[in-house]
């Protein structure tokens, strides 16, 4: 069982150490997701004609296979942790920015309506109203963008271990230590678990206003 | 201090329609179940007259939401927009908080173009009450009414405090403040939702359809409430509505809006309800217009008789005495004088114990002779039951006797010469400006000393 948390000498990283890293691959580029995809989703609630050309862009840009963009992006970002971060960051926009335009348009109209009554400038009315009742509906997107991210690090193991708890699968054939792959795969998945109920958490801390 | 300004600023000629507009709420008989609320207002309280002139609305795709209306919408007093959809009545609300801005025409807040004032800072001086409610979801119920207060700076206290303070004034358990709106029922929301309006004290209140997503008797409690609340703030209350009935029970001025945005009336609702200006306004009003205008005349008037009454324990020789020539029916009550069902006299003197049924009775000296009727007219026996507010049996009245009266009122009404058309409605359709000189003025003012007689004679909305 020891094992299954003794990390051979090369990786240069701890079980714990192989987890975090593992974590910021995964979860910075969510972070950065969002921030770029609220302001997309205000432009395409703002002009609805965006919208469509917008998801076009998101889904053929999730369609490049990671390794296309790593080629590319070796040459400007090196064997570093930014070449695994900005395709990761690339492909959670095509669930991230849907979800806060369906968070938003979600807002009741006569809710929008009183906002708009009562004298909410727009700036004041998206951050206090909009944004606030659009939460369950992008917290909904964050989950998915989230497991997927978390899945998705081991691939930079391509370009020579930059997977995180990835590189553990290469490790796992070199020195024939089938348990290595295991750890790989079953830490893998208990993170993703952990964090989506973590985000779960969050959500009903954020929303005890949401009728269950 | 605010409101001194602005009063001060109406100069001269807006003390006219002060004036006139009092000696219409005097002729109406307003006073009666309101405060006269043009002018004997609590110091403090807050009232606006808007005006609309000659206002266009059309969209780009050619459609005319609304078509050159003129209206003046007297301060404190609740004018309903009414129409079928497509009239421009939500169009025309909203042309007044600038939601949506007319192609031409404008609108004045009394006497200023709501143009010249910053969009924002108009819009928090007017509540907003629409259907649905539209509360804020993830706001309890006591940041909902304290949205506008925060909005205009006041310190988180105050503007909870003044929260609760509304919560009681529209009926509201204050233990539901820290409650969300989804666990309130529609009622309950559309309460919050007029206190929301309130919150900030706005001389202005819009209201779209506020209880039109409610069903017929939470409807009429609100109704009620909303009436209640008035009689004590006296706001400028501008109402939409699509229901004709919900428009005659709460409006003091009704307008009737055609498809086109075009108006088609624009009267106090017992005017309306006998003299509708035209084919299409006598459709809209429908075929009970005549039932409806009943409301209107009280059955104060109404000759009751107590003698076919008796108590459940009566003897048969009681019941022999009580016997009316007009009717082989008595009422039967219980000990304490409630009624409990008409029985055949001369049966019951008999042994017989069956009652049949009365429906349901109206209260007598306050209820209107349209709830008298259907008193009678439900009753199988042909008689309506007047009660105390106790719900003791005080009398009983044929369908015959509250025909006559009503054929009574309808001729007292004749006989009144300007009686049913106030001078509003002339004057809204006349004079859209506060401009009016003294003269016209003292005119109006002799001519409710004539009104007020003829108004005791039922010009009251009997509620």
């Amino acid at each position: 069982m020891s094992s299954f948390f003794r990390m051979p000498s090369d990786l240069q990283h701890s079980y714990l150490g192989l987890v975090a890293w593992h974590l910021q691959l995964a979860l910075v580029p969510v972070l950065l997701g969002l921030l770029i995809a609220l302001p997309i989703g205000q432009l395409c609630i703002r002009f609805r004609w965006l919208y469509a050309p917008m998801l076009g862009v998101t889904t053929v840009l999730y369609a490049i296979p990671s390794l296309a963009f790593f080629v590319v992006l070796i040459d400007w970002t090196g064997q570093s942790d930014t070449t695994v971060m900005i395709p990761l960051t690339i492909y959670t926009l095509v669930i991230l920015v849907p979800a806060i335009i369906d968070g938003v348009r979600s807002v009741p109209p006569e809710t929008h309506a009183a906002a708009t009554a009562m004298g909410f400038g727009a700036a004041r009315r998206y951050f206090q109203i909009d944004l606030p009742i659009a939460v369950p509906a992008i917290v909904a997107g964050l989950r998915v963008a989230t497991v997927s991210s978390i899945s998705l690090v081991s691939v930079g193991a391509l370009i020579g271990d930059q997977g995180a708890l990835g590189n553990l699968l290469e490790d796992a054939t070199q020195y024939h230590r089938p348990i290595l792959a295991w750890s790989s795969v079953i830490t893998t998945a208990v993170l993703a678990i952990l964090i989506d109920g973590l985000l779960v958490l969050a959500r009903r801390l954020l929303t005890p206003w949401a009728a269950r | 201090m605010r409101i001194a300004g602005r009063r001060a600023g109406l100069g001269l000629g807006s003390g006219a329609i002060y004036e006139r507009m009092n000696v219409d709420g005097a002729a109406r008989g307003l006073g009666k179940w309101y405060r006269p609320r043009f002018c004997h207002a609590p110091e403090g309280l807050c009232t606006a007259l808007i005006l609309i002139d000659a206002v266009t609305k059309r969209y780009p795709g050619g459609t005319t939401a609304v078509d050159r209306l003129t209206l003046e919408i007297p301060d404190g007093g609740i004018t309903v927009l009414v129409g079928p959809s497509g009239c421009g009545k939500t169009t025309t609300l909203r042309m007044i908080n600038r939601m949506i801005d007319p192609t031409e025409g404008r609108i004045t807040l009394d006497g200023q173009d709501i143009r010249d004032r910053p969009v924002n800072a108009l819009r928090r001086s007017m509540g907003y009450v629409i259907q649905h409610a539209g509360l804020f979801p993830h706001r309890t119920i006591v940041e909902n009414i304290a949205t506008v207060p925060r909005l205009l700076g006041w310190d988180r206290r105050k503007a909870r405090s003044r929260a609760m303070e509304l919560m009681e004034r529209v009926g509201l358990d204050p233990a539901l403040a820290k409650r969300y709106p989804y666990q309130l029922s529609g009622g309950q929301q559309q309460r919050v939702g007029v206190a929301r309006a309130l919150a900030a004290d706005p001389p202005v209140m819009l209201m779209d359809e506020p209880f039109s997503a409610v069903d017929p008797i939470v409807r009429k409690g609100l109704q009620d409430e909303l009436l209640r609340i008035q009689s004590e703030l006296g706001k400028t209350i501008v109402f939409v509505t699509h229901d004709i009935d919900e428009a005659t029970t709460i409006g003091d001025m009704v307008a009737v809006l055609r498809k086109g945005g075009k108006l088609a009336q624009y009267a106090p609702p017992a005017e309306l309800l006998s003299a509708p200006a035209d084919e299409f306004v006598e459709d809209f009003l429908g075929l009970d217009r005549g039932i409806r205008r009943l409301s209107f005349f009280t059955a104060a008037g109404l000759e009751l008789t107590a003698k076919p009454i008796v108590a459940v324990d009566s003897t048969a020789e009681q019941i022999n005495a009580r016997l009316l020539p007009q009717t082989p029916y008595v009422l039967v009550t219980d000990t304490e004088g409630r009624p409990l069902g008409w029985a055949d006299g001369k049966a019951r003197a008999a042994g017989e114990t069956r009652l049949i049924a009365f429906g349901h009775s109206f209260r007598a000296g306050r209820d209107s002779l349209r709830a008298a009727l259907d008193s009678a007219v439900l009753s199988p026996t042909g008689w309506a039951v007047a009660v105390d507010p106790d719900g003791r049996a005080v009398g009983v009245v044929a369908q015959e006797t509250i025909a006559a009266a009503i054929r009574t009122a309808h001729a007292e009404r004749a006989a009144a010469p300007t009686a049913g058309v106030p001078a509003t409605a002339a004057g809204a359709a006349t004079a859209p400006g506060p401009q009016r000189d003294g003269r016209s003025d003292e005119k109006s003012s002799g001519r409710s000393g004539d009104k007020d007689g003829a108004s005791a004679a039922g010009d009251v909305p009997v509620r």
